[in-house]
């Protein structure tokens, strides 16, 4: 059930960042808005709920980005290992802590990108001001990315509270 | 006989081998590789369709909203009047508006010897890394791979995946892109290849050709994807190298790629039906 209300709520954002935030003129300070949702599920779930949904976001993603297939998939992956690993350290509710989680998942992110590119040889080249915008996209993430996981939260409580009442109700 | 740590460690490290594998394969096959992907495009395409059609009304309502308030502050008596003047005038504006686009297209299409198939753009890449948009066109309107992607005002792009209903461009703003070029006053050739959001480079122009501001760069042909003559830009910098065979050229395209709402997919005319032998055409 949390797992299908979070896929709708992945779809939602996807859609958000490839049809309605281009036409926003800040949309060059947005990043990733599947990176604090793939990091909410990540910290705050167990990993049957985080596993599929960080793959099912990194295929839906990789499939609507010309770039080589598998970086969206790499990065969520990386991504639940690393946030898994940290959970052993740090306290990730911190909410000092989370908008910096969100920074680094971004940064892992346009890792990934470099990556690639760096493999594909010269196939692929990476923008020349790409340093510039992943700069702003990580103050983007690190101003916004909490508002976006604590907002996880509270629709997760809300969507927990209504099912939990239909099962009172035995619906 | 091993620690938990220790496989750990070599799960670890097998993951991060997998990983530079798949994406070196795939980084080196230019584009994302097409499968199930088909499946998800066609599920997620038309609500990328919805939504980009909902935000350009928005869009329309937005602006009209404050020309409608702006008319009754002026006309304060005419209010009624005006008001409904004005919106059927902005919805004429509108309709005037998109008939001009699209004899624009006609126009473009009438000039050329090839079949254009009018497509709208329902969607952008979502990473930063790559220029690209989704179509709402596909292989069921006879978009392939690799057909060049126009509209009147110049070259967009290529298709570099379809599916059912629906394709993906590349856009020549793309620093992965390349396109033939020429120099229409100079005929000097060159490689024009995407360099920002707004903005190209001529590559391989040899430092023996003279290049001005405001020249216009066309397609050559020679690539084999673009037909010869399509516009591309204009020349907006020339730096003259100091060293070295060639020199380098900006370009300004003349696609406005943050506006464009509706392309044309150029396909090319089929091919001639082989000519029968005289006696059987005779017979």
């Amino acid at each position: 059930m949390t797992g299908g209300f979070f896929l709708l709520i992945g779809f939602l954002l996807t859609l958000v960042q490839t049809s309605l935030l281009p036409h926003l003129p800040f949309s060059r300070w947005t990043y990733d808005l599947l990176i604090p949702l793939v990091l909410y599920m990540i910290l705050f779930h167990p990993l049957r709920i985080s596993l599929p949904a960080a793959l099912a976001a990194g295929f839906l993603m990789d499939n609507l980005s010309v770039g080589p297939f598998g970086v969206y998939l790499s990065t969520y992956l990386w991504l639940l290992v690393a946030g898994r690993w940290l959970g052993r350290f740090l306290h990730t509710g911190n909410r000092l802590l989370i908008p910096f989680l969100v920074a680094g998942g971004v940064l892992l992110e346009n890792l990934f990108f470099f990556a690639t590119f760096l493999l594909s040889g010269r196939v692929l080249r990476p923008p020349p001001d790409a340093m510039f915008w992943i700069f702003e996209q990580t103050l983007g993430a690190l101003i916004t990315g909490g508002i976006f996981l604590f907002g996880f939260m509270h629709l997760d409580r809300l969507w927990s509270r209504w099912v939990r009442r239909l099962t009172e109700r035995g619906i | 006989m091993f620690s938990k740590k220790t496989l750990i460690v070599v799960a670890v490290a097998i993951l991060i081998v997998v990983n530079v594998l798949v994406l070196s394969i795939s980084g080196n096959r230019r584009f994302s590789l097409t499968g199930p992907g088909g499946v998800m495009i066609s599920i997620f395409g038309p609500f990328q369709e919805i939504a980009s059609r909902s935000i350009w009304l928005i869009k329309d309502i937005w602006r009209h909203y404050f020309y409608l308030v702006s008319l009754a502050r002026s006309y304060g008596a005419l209010e009624k009047d005006l008001g409904e003047a004005q919106e059927r005038n902005t919805r004429f504006t509108e309709i005037e508006r998109a008939n001009t686009r699209l004899r624009d297209l006609l126009d473009f299409q009438k000039q050329r010897p090839n079949q254009y198939l009018p497509a709208e753009i329902i969607g952008k890449d979502p990473s930063p890394w790559f220029k690209s948009v989704v179509i709402d066109k596909g292989s069921a309107e006879g978009v392939r791979k690799g057909l060049p992607v126009v509209i009147s005002k110049g070259i967009v792009g290529m298709v570099t995946e379809t599916w059912f209903h629906y394709s993906k461009v590349l856009l020549i703003i793309d620093q992965n892109s390349a396109v033939d070029a020429l120099v229409q006053q100079s005929r000097a050739r060159g490689m024009v290849r995407g360099k920002s959001a707004d903005r190209c480079r001529l590559d391989y122009v040899l430092r023996k050709h003279e290049i001005a501001v405001g020249d216009t760069v066309i397609s050559s042909g020679l690539d084999g994807v673009f037909p010869k003559g399509l516009r591309i830009g204009e020349v907006s910098e020339v730096i003259p190298a100091d060293s070295g065979i060639f020199q380098e050229v900006i370009i300004t395209p003349f696609v406005d790629f943050h506006r464009m709402e509706e392309v044309l997919v150029v396909i090319p005319p089929p091919a001639p039906p082989e000519e029968r032998p005289l006696e059987e055409a005779g017979a």
